[in-house]
């Protein structure tokens, strides 16, 4: 299942891209800028300020749409199935985040922008959610892709089994690898996810010589103090083909998906990024010998 | 090709020109129209050409003349910098009209004093019924006549001014110079047979020219006396030796051909400038600059006679010169052309006639001058084409980062194989150059109006469509309709309703044509932009007689977008899905979609129908289908020099709309697309505001699948972009990617950018006086953001901006 497919990308890799978003993760990062990304299901984003109370989603007849008082409610927690929400709202106040493609219909859309793909040596780059939760249709468009000569970049928070990892190894064109911390309670406590697990699946794409670049997200609270700071990149500095890192700012351009979701955003209020801090962490990268960017 | 100087700024000579020229408040000159009056009041029963000869020659002789401080280009429009000259043989009734209205328009604002007014009114009472506008009007047929005034095809602009739209031949003039054209015309003169009536006229057209001719050069001499007037009284040596070259230069260039780039740039200014005063037309434009300037520059450059910083100087003071024209025209008029623009054009890049790459070092000059200065005019162009050097497109996106809309660019890829294909030369098709805003034509060779006849309303004429043919804003019935909206039973009826209408429209657009340029070609003949465009001298003939070596032209369809979106909406949404009941769809659109009910109905045109520019076959193909059917149908026509000389006589499509979506939308009812009733239409053949959600890649897509190598009048597509997108190296590169690969692959026909945030819009709208600097792309054309007028300032800020 996907929920977006975003053409014209050139923040992501090299080139003009188009992006393939995968719904579902198996983190749950409170900073996710694409809260919508997480479930695995389809969800429902009410967005109240085009909401002009037409009533049409009233027609579905679950009760989550209901008047009021001449008041249109929602009550989330009767949901069935998002997916009777789909097209369902004039003003797209309902929209649902997920919806299901076939390989080919993905290739169709994409080959819409091969032309622009060639001239700038872009392509394609599988991100999410986490692409390799979805292994099997994932590989199937990656196979169709490699026929058509489109390359592939795939963004990967790498917390998946090494099994469903090795399927991809040698047909992608660059790994994009989320590294968020190498301190396993802090990386715990924050995502929920089992830091050996990355860094195991880490060391094996490294072992293997695969393209890769590290992203590392700057979070206040996080991993945002030149101590953290330096812990991942004296980790980073230790792998043997580890050449690029790309440090992402936090930013808090997702607030409203929260609030579309029916969910809370615990980074609500957070400062952004020290411009001043951010630049000891680039310095100190360049000093360990890596190529550095910022904003991907 | 080296970009040799790293320019730090602007000379504090060219700063101080700039300043004085925004400090100067937009008023107007009356000493041409007092000129223009006597002579056809003295000279009544003369032959119009002759008194229009004795007419320009008289306002040269007399008119005010002034040298500015620090100028090294000379040569004024008008009597005060900004001041518009008044040319009232063209229209006299809008002025009287609008006198005390215009220090109080909205946008384009102009003071006047009591004395100038007092003038006008005189002059303008005695021109009453012997002008263009009314002698056209009085040549209309009364069914044109309506269908003009109903607005579904507007002509007004044509018959206020003149022609222009047209690069007339500098390369040669520079060639022969002056004397070389009198020489010319007298020698083809002494070959006529008077017993031949035909060359009775062309022989009182070579008188007229020879008049002309003199009274131009007597004219720059005057600047030669004037010069060496000021040098002798003025004591800082520098200025006197810099007034004594301007002496030397005019002297030179009233007769011969310059003999440096210093004096070949006069020369052109002196041209640009004349054409302006003769005619009210504008879009006149200077051709490929950077080519027939070339040799000079490189000469002079590598004889020491001149550095690379004095040709920069050089140019700015040219673009300065340029902007200081000024032109007033109707208000009706000037919401089509918002900002006030002459859309003078200055075309660079390209390829040469033996398809070489043409980018030479004064194409870098000229783009660098240009991006420091951040001003509406010149309009500069680049011609694309496959082999265009990369370090000049990234010279290119550093000045279109300066978000003033400039360069725009045209295609060699599908520009020159479409001229080929209509019979123009291979050296001519090579040569060719952006005429005004985007539309094109070969410079010297070409006729008026490469675009820019009459505007014919696209949504007007689908409205009338869908309701029996009735016109929906007038009520009238200009051709019998095939059924309405709730009445048929297909989609494809509803195709051939339209089909039916557009053909009709199409044809009445051309009788429209026709009817203004007779009256142009009896009224206000043009005698030096003939004797400067190749081979109205040999043929004896006013390019409007037929003058001219090729003469294709084009009318401006307006609301592109929206047509192709209300097919869209209704064949899915209607025909197909039956979400909307036709005879509901028709009650709302007539309703403007007032109320809860009206309002769910565009909630779902707007969301649940694709939208033109998001590369989705469903509605691009529906567009093509029903464009294509005006495009087909001009190939039945011609123009009025048609087996009179030129090559071609014939018309194409165009979409440089300039500002007219904003008014042509003003008379539009609500459409299916989900627009509201008299708001603005899609401009050119950019997506509507807000619908293109795919990004710029999509965009792309979607226009190239119109049938753009007929389009040849222009393919207007207008992208905002935000800062962010073009801040480093690789942004830049990645643009440039984009535009190749929309040029070379695609075939596009042009594009143009606009670079700056919403919030600085917003910001310039509340405070003018703190951006009255900002410039921003308006159509094909630039303008200050500040003179627009509010709605028209909306518009631009609706414009999708794409985050990349």
């Amino acid at each position: 299942m996907i929920f977006n497919i975003q053409r014209y990308s050139i923040h992501d890799g090299k080139g003009v891209r188009t992006s393939i978003f995968l719904k579902g993760c198996p983190l749950r990062c409170p900073w996710c800028s694409n809260p919508e990304s997480q479930s695995f299901a389809k969800e429902i984003l009410f967005d109240e300020s085009r909401c002009m109370e037409f009533g049409d989603c009233t027609s579905v007849e679950d009760g989550v749409f209901s008047f009021s008082e001449g008041r249109l409610l929602m009550n989330r927690k009767v949901l069935a199935d998002a997916g009777h929400y789909e097209e369902t709202c004039p003003s797209m106040a309902i929209s649902v985040a997920g919806y299901e493609k076939t390989v080919e219909q993905v290739l169709n859309e994409i080959e819409k922008d091969e032309q622009f793909y060639r001239l700038s040596e872009g392509g394609i780059t599988l991100t999410g959610g986490e692409p390799f939760a979805q292994d099997n249709w994932i590989l199937d468009l990656v196979l169709a892709l490699k026929k058509r000569g489109i390359p592939v970049a795939a963004e990967t928070c790498l917390h998946i089994s090494r099994k469903k990892l090795s399927r991809f190894i040698h047909d992608i064109s660059e790994f994009l690898i989320d590294l968020k911390h190498v301190d396993a309670e802090k990386f715990r406590s924050f995502t929920g996810g089992n830091l050996e697990l990355v860094l195991g699946n880490l060391k094996f794409l490294d072992h293997h010589a695969v393209p890769y670049r590290l992203r590392i997200p700057v979070i206040p609270g996080f991993n945002h103090s030149f101590a953290d700071m330096k812990r991942i990149i004296n980790f980073s500095a230790n792998l043997k083909n580890c050449r690029h890192m790309d440090f992402i700012p936090y930013h808090n351009l997702g607030e409203s998906k929260y609030r579309m979701l029916g969910r809370t955003y615990s980074y609500a209020g957070s400062r952004p990024v020290d411009e001043q801090e951010l630049e000891k962490y680039l310095q100190y990268a360049t000093e360990k010998g890596f190529t550095v960017t910022t904003g991907g | 090709m080296i970009q040799t100087v790293q320019i730090t700024g602007l000379s504090e000579r060219i700063v101080q020109i700039k300043e004085k020229i925004l400090n100067s408040k937009p008023s107007v000159c009356t000493e041409r129209a007092r000129h223009y009056t006597d002579i056809y009041q003295e000279n009544a029963g003369m032959p119009v050409i002759k008194k229009r000869a004795l007419a320009i020659e008289r306002t040269l002789q007399r008119m005010s003349i002034f040298i500015g401080e620090g100028e090294l280009i000379v040569g004024n429009h008008s009597s005060q910098l900004r001041a518009a000259p008044i040319f009232p043989e063209y229209a006299v009734q809008w002025i009287l009209d609008e006198l005390d209205e215009f220090d109080k328009r909205p946008g384009d604002a102009f003071y006047l004093t009591h004395q100038h007014k007092k003038e006008l009114k005189k002059i303008c009472e005695w021109w009453k019924g012997k002008t263009l506008i009314e002698y056209g009007y009085e040549k209309m047929s009364a069914i044109n006549r309506e269908i003009h005034e109903s607005g579904i095809i507007r002509a007004e602009g044509n018959l206020t001014s003149g022609d222009a739209h047209i690069a007339v031949n500098l390369e040669k003039i520079l060639c022969v110079g002056l004397d070389g054209y009198l020489r010319d015309v007298q020698l083809h003169g002494g070959l006529l047979d008077l017993n031949d009536p035909a060359d009775q006229k062309k022989a009182i057209f070579y008188e007229a020219m020879i008049i002309a001719l003199k009274a131009f050069q007597h004219f720059i001499e005057r600047f030669a006396r004037l010069a060496i007037k000021q040098a002798s009284e003025i004591p800082d040596l520098g200025r006197k030796t810099e007034l004594n070259q301007i002496n030397r230069n005019c002297l030179k260039i009233a007769h011969e051909p310059p003999e440096n780039f210093y004096q070949a740039l006069q020369l052109v200014y002196f041209v640009q400038l004349i054409l302006q005063i003769e005619s009210n037309g504008h879009s006149v434009s200077l051709g490929r600059l950077d080519q027939y300037l070339y040799p000079y520059f490189r000469d002079d450059l590598a004889n020491g006679k001149i550095t690379e910083e004095e040709v920069l100087e050089l140019l700015e003071n040219t673009w300065l010169k340029l902007l200081s024209i000024s032109k007033i025209r109707p208000w009706s008029h000037t919401r089509y052309s918002a900002g006030g623009p002459l859309y003078q054009n200055v075309t660079i890049g390209g390829q040469t006639v033996d398809g070489g790459d043409a980018v030479n070092e004064l194409s870098y000059l000229i783009l660098e001058s240009v991006g420091l200065l951040k001003l509406p005019q010149p309009n500069l162009s680049v011609r694309y084409h496959t082999n265009i050097p990369e370090e000049f497109l990234f010279a290119c996106t550093r000045v279109i980062e300066k978000g003033f809309g400039m360069p725009a660019f045209n295609n060699d890829e599908i520009v020159i194989p479409s001229l080929l294909q209509l019979g123009v030369a291979s050296v001519d098709a090579f040569n060719y150059s952006a005429i005004g805003c985007i539309e094109i034509a070969v410079p010297g060779k070409w006729g008026y109006r490469c675009t820019g006849m009459s505007f014919l309303n696209l949504m007007r004429v689908f409205l009338a469509a869908i309701n029996d043919g009735r016109d929906t804003m007038t009520g009238k019935t200009f051709l019998h309709g095939a059924g309405s909206l709730s009445t048929f039973s297909n989609f494809d009826e509803l195709m051939k309703a339209w089909k039916d209408q557009i053909r009709f429209f199409t044809r009445k657009s051309i009788e429209i044509d026709a009817t203004v340029d007779t009256a142009l070609e009896e009224l206000v003949p043009d005698i030096l932009c003939s004797a400067f465009v190749d081979d109205c001298i040999e043929r004896g003939l006013t390019i409007k007689e037929g003058g001219s070596r090729y003469d294709f032209v084009s009318g401006l369809q307006v609301g592109i977008a929206n047509l192709g979106n209300s097919l869209a909406a209704i064949k899915k949404l209607v025909f197909e899905e039956r979400r909307l009941q036709a005879g509901e769809l028709q009650e709302h659109l007539e309703k403007n979609f007032e109320g809860k009910d009206g309002e769910r109905i565009r909630q779902l045109l707007l969301n649940y129908a694709p939208k033109y520019g998001n590369d989705d076959d469903y509605v691009d193909q529906l567009l093509k289908d029903a464009y294509s059917c005006y495009i087909r149908e001009l190939d039945q026509y011609h123009t009025t020099r048609y087996n009179r000389g030129p090559i071609g006589c014939r018309y194409y499509a165009g979409t440089s709309s300039i500002s007219a979506n904003v008014p042509s939308g003003s008379v539009v009812p609500a459409t299916p697309d989900g627009r509201k009733a008299f708001t603005p239409l899609a401009e050119g053949c950019s997506p509507t505001s807000g619908t293109d959600i795919l990004g710029p890649t999509a965009v792309f897509n979607s226009v190239s699948k119109l049938p753009t190598e007929k389009i040849m009048g222009g393919v207007l597509l207008n992208q905002k972009l935000t800062p962010a997108s073009l801040r480093n190296e690789r942004d830049k590169q990645k643009l440039i990617s984009i535009i190749r690969t929309f040029f070379t692959r695609l075939k596009g026909w042009h594009v143009q950018y606009n670079i700056v945030t919403r919030d600085t819009l917003l910001a310039a709208k509340k405070d003018p006086e703190q951006y009255r600097d900002l410039v921003v792309r308006v159509a094909g054309y630039s303008a200050f953001f500040t003179t627009l007028s509010p709605d028209m300032q909306d518009d631009i800020i609706a414009r999708t901006e794409h985050t990349l």
